[in-house]
């Protein structure tokens, strides 16, 4: 999802569409974990424990997926555009990291795939450095995102 | 100063066989699982066919009992695991994202995994067909010692169930994740189509039962190679204590099989009905009810085991009281249609023979739920026919109902409607001239999984092997259909059918390689 603010600056808010929140997820999970567990364990009350083994490393399976899920899901760009400068800022969990250039010497590179039904990869590329952005669109929305920005720093 | 490098068409992808290899795109995902049902559909009906030829009359005519036991216990696993689930799976990865309005799979690699280990699953099961001891024939519920006297094949077997149970899980953790994290925004739980809800509960079944399923084989495993004694009787084990730990993963199994079929029909109901679906809420809450019930039932199936009155009370009451949310499902489905300005085209065919023949597998099912009773038909061929009524013209025809009712959608062709109909009509001929005799021969005593039998049932058994080939060859028109439209035929609009209604019905025919780059808007 791309969210486009104007004001003082231009700001991007590139973030996947999540539509359950960590909460959620894991008020999911721990249903399951106790139902598929209530039945391990009645097994292995039986004298049938090979059963328990299964069934925890099926939760970890489901308890990884649904992280991963919300790791994806939590991730989010921020593109500030002002007069003079380009901020990026990339938050994935509880980390921030900002990168700035002057608006004059950042270029926004939508690079094609080497094969083709691969995704693009769109770089902001400035003196030198360089920094992906978007990685968490859909393609066609990171296409589309890449034309905004080119629009809007030149 | 910045620049855009080559914007090329975004709707390429790979091409040749490194595109299904390494694809992790749901629709190609989705294409892989009905195709791969589809070959294993024509392997397991051709073993059917090799039981019903031996079966066309009394006495031992083409095969041996051995492997005719083989037939029966090989032609159920790769029906019930090769066939149905993978299926629903292939439905359920090409729909539940354009249904929820997510642009793919939330695990799009796991999604090509939970596929890829399907061949190997049964390439390893079917390669026991040439192993010494043959293929495993003591049935698909592998009870032991019975089973435990399976030649070399026994291990192959064991691991076949361990990657098909994995790529189960693998599968419903995905399409878990993928309807709580990806619907589009204002998709809320209670605006998600029945299909979704029939897989998310599914799912839910699956991730459940599968670990039971995986101890009960393992510890079979062990008892025959390493010395333990879970199931051993001479070493302090109790090999009803299998029975309780198979049926326990395997009555949800059943509702595993039969929930997608509830959400398909539910799709196909209103869209030809033109009428929305009677009592939404009612029938979520009614498949939630069938799949809680599903966990407390399991010993229906072992009333003749032995076991306390209480227990054989309970167990014949829990069942019972299945037909209470599978009638109002049904009710719901005949209320959609009362009134409605109804067209018969072949998926609305396919799902009014869903309700029609489903319902007499239901009641037979009921029949078999009442305790004293059961101790009569037991192990008879009316428990086949009970099953085989509810799997083929239930889970079979809720499959073709589908492919009928998405493939204009899928291929961006219109199916030959003519050839749908004869196809329905010559299946559903067939079908019932295949299932419905074994109510009588069982009735009358006729033992399941036996190569030979009386003289008194050889009427109907002839009746029924006439029937089965009857069907098998009606299925060649399916697969002829399918070619058919694959490779072209009149273009087919975006809503497809006049009444369809949903997100998957906004998208152009055929789909765009990558479904919704935005959200859409949910009314």
């Amino acid at each position: 999802m791309i969210e486009y603010k104007e004001g003082e600056f231009k700001e991007f808010i590139i973030k996947p569409n999540s539509s359950l929140s960590w909460k959620g997820n894991k008020i999911f999970f721990f249903m399951l974990f106790f139902v598929s567990f209530v039945i391990a364990f009645s097994f292995a009350m039986a004298g049938m424990w090979l059963i328990v083994p299964f069934t925890g490393l099926e939760m970890i399976l489901l308890g990884s997926a649904l992280t991963y899920c919300y790791i994806k899901n939590s991730q989010c760009e921020i593109v500030k555009i002002d007069e003079n400068k380009v901020s990026v800022a990339l938050i994935r969990m509880r980390t921030k990291k900002v990168f700035d250039c002057n608006k004059y010497w950042a270029k926004f590179i939508l690079n094609k795939p080497k094969l083709s039904g691969y995704p693009h990869k769109l770089v902001l590329r400035s003196a030198g450095r360089e920094m992906e952005i978007g990685a968490l669109l859909t393609d066609e929305e990171r296409i589309k995102l890449a034309r905004m920005l080119k629009k809007n720093v030149e | 100063m910045s620049s855009v490098v080559k914007d090329t068409h975004h709707d390429e992808h790979p091409s040749g066989i490194m595109r299904w290899i390494t694809t992790t795109n749901h629709k190609d995902i989705g294409t892989l699982y009905l195709w791969f049902a589809m070959i294993m559909f024509f392997i397991g009906g051709l073993m059917a066919l090799v039981i019903r030829s031996e079966l066309f009359q009394p006495g031992l005519q083409f095969v041996d009992p051995q492997f005719f036991n083989s037939m029966t216990t090989m032609h159920a696993l790769v029906m019930i695991f090769g066939v149905v689930m993978p299926a629903f799976t292939g439905l359920a990865n090409w729909m539940i994202p354009i249904m929820v309005g997510g642009p793919d799979m939330a695990l799009p690699r796991m999604n090509n995994w939970s596929f890829w280990i399907m061949p190997f699953a049964f390439s390893m099961l079917l390669s026991t067909l040439w192993m010494d001891g043959g293929a495993p024939a003591g049935g698909w519920t592998l009870y032991p010692p019975l089973s435990l006297q399976t030649g070399d094949a026994f291990p192959f077997l064991i691991f076949a169930i361990h990657f098909m149970g994995l790529s189960s899980i693998m599968g419903a953790i995905n399409i878990v994740a993928t309807i709580l994290n990806m619907r589009a925004p204002g998709m809320t739980l209670m605006k998600m189509p029945l299909f979704v809800w029939t897989w998310l509960i599914t799912a839910f079944l699956l991730i459940a039962v599968m670990p039971v399923l995986a101890g009960g084989v393992t510890m079979l495993l062990t008892d025959k190679y390493f010395g333990t004694s879970f199931f051993n009787a001479a070493g302090g084990g109790d090999p009803v204590m299998f029975q309780h730990i198979f049926w326990f993963f395997g009555h949800p199994e059943v509702y595993i099989l039969i929930l997608p079929s509830f959400g398909v029909v539910s799709a196909i109901i209103p869209t030809f009905a033109r009428k929305p679906l009677f009592g939404y809420a009612s029938m979520v809450y009614a498949t939630a009810s069938i799949a809680f019930l599903s966990f407390i039932v399991w010993a229906h199936h072992m009333f003749t085991v032995g076991m306390p009155l209480a227990g054989e009370v309970f167990f014949m009451f829990a069942t019972m009281l299945i037909a209470v949310p599978t009638g109002v499902k049904v009710f719901n489905w005949v209320t959609t249609m009362w009134k409605g300005a109804m067209t018969f085209e072949t998926p609305m065919l396919f799902a009014i023979g869903f309700i029609v023949m489903f319902t007499i597998g239901g009641f037979s099912g009921l029949m078999l739920a009442i305790t004293p009773a059961d101790f009569q038909y037991h192990d008879t061929y009316f428990v086949v026919a009970h099953f085989h009524y509810v799997l083929v013209p239930g889970s079979i025809f809720a499959i073709m109902a589908a492919c009928y009712f998405w493939l204009p959608k899928w291929t961006g062709n219109m199916y030959p409607e003519t050839l749908g109909k004869v196809h329905f009509w010559l299946s559903t001929f067939f079908v019932n001239l295949t299932f419905f005799p074994m109510h009588f021969v069982g009735l009358a005593g006729m033992p399941r999984r036996i190569p030979d039998y009386s003289l008194q049932f050889a009427d109907y058994n002839m009746i029924a092997s006439i029937g089965a080939f009857g069907f098998g060859f009606a299925q060649i028109i399916f697969l002829y259909i399918i070619i058919k439209t694959i490779k072209g035929g009149s273009k087919a609009t975006d809503q497809v059918w006049e009444g369809a209604e949903g997100l998957e019905w906004t998208l152009p025919s055929p789909p765009p390689y990558h479904s919704f780059s935005t959200p859409p808007v949910i009314k």
